[in-house]
């Protein structure tokens, strides 16, 4: 797996384009939020699949504006030690505006997910939602978050799939959606490996 | 991706995938549109346009949109997400 050159792992497209504050993905979040079907936001959904992981040292790398915390505010245990990382300055602001008051115990960093200065066996569980194709060089990525876990413990990361908005990637080449038969690979939102 | 992360992964965990069922049900074609542009490859494919090609290329997005919309009462759009849990069992 060598490293990306892509543009979805371009460290100053992303943190200049998408990344610099919450923008963009409260626009993506608005479309999810107002037309989903599923009552259930998925940071619920993982929350209940993984209630019995959310303990102990908890390290997020790619918070964002903090929105897996402020949707499971209710659910968190209190003796846990998170720290929520970024590679974005203004993301980290935006995660502390929102969750500060909510839960004013928890950390922050400004970190990249290949070098990650924590201890090696510290931590119970790593959270990387939607972020990990943002990576350019995933196997060194993969190595610290194999190095930071302690024996036993879980990274767990929320990814989209190949057939994720299949009509998106439609509507953009030009298809008008009918039947959805032509179809060609969606464009990447936060899929795992792309780029 | 998230199958492709899960073989990438097992090659230093024990892995499993599990996955989140939603479809979009979508009557609104701003939103939409404004969803598609935020993209990360089309926004930097339109950085690459100049004014008037990028008009004309979110125009006819908007187009089809609206199209669509108007033609079926909604787009159904069918999601493909969830997440890989990834297990430390190896030193």
């Amino acid at each position: 797996m060598s490293p990306s050159t892509s543009i979805i792992s371009n460290q100053p497209f992303l943190l200049k384009d998408q990344y610099g504050d919450a923008s963009t993905i409260d626009l993506r979040r608005n479309l999810y939020e107002r037309f989903g079907t599923n009552p259930e936001h998925l940071s619920r959904w993982m929350f209940t699949e993984i209630e019995a992981l959310v303990d102990g040292n908890i390290l997020e790398v790619g918070t964002g504006p903090g929105t897996w915390w402020v949707e499971n505010v209710d659910r968190i245990p209190s003796g846990v030690s998170a720290l929520r990382s970024d590679f974005s300055h203004g993301m980290i602001l935006e995660a502390r505006e929102r969750t500060q008051a909510m839960l004013p115990n928890l950390g922050y960093a400004r970190l990249y997910a290949q070098a990650i200065p924590l201890r090696s066996e510290s931590q119970d569980l790593i959270l990387a939602n939607h972020m990990i194709y943002h990576i350019p060089d995933k196997e060194a990525a993969f190595k610290e978050f194999h190095r930071i876990l302690k024996p036993g413990a879980s990274l767990c990361a929320t990814a989209n799939g190949r057939n994720h908005m299949q009509i998106v990637g439609n509507l953009w080449k030009g298809h008008l959606p009918r039947g959805f038969r032509k179809t060609v690979g969606p464009p990447t939102e936060s899929g795992f490996l792309a780029g | 991706m998230l199958d492709e992360g899960a073989v990438a992964l097992s090659r230093m965990f024990d892995v499993s995938t599990h996955r989140f069922d939603n479809t979009l049900v979508i009557t609104d074609a701003d939103i939409l549109v404004g969803y598609i542009l935020s993209l990360p490859d089309i926004s930097a494919e339109l950085k690459e346009l100049d004014k008037e090609q990028c008009k004309t290329r979110t125009d006819a997005l908007r187009a089809r949109i609206d199209k669509a919309i108007s033609v079926s009462g909604a787009i159904e759009c069918k999601l493909d997400a969830g997440y890989v849990r990834a297990r430390k069992t190896r030193a």
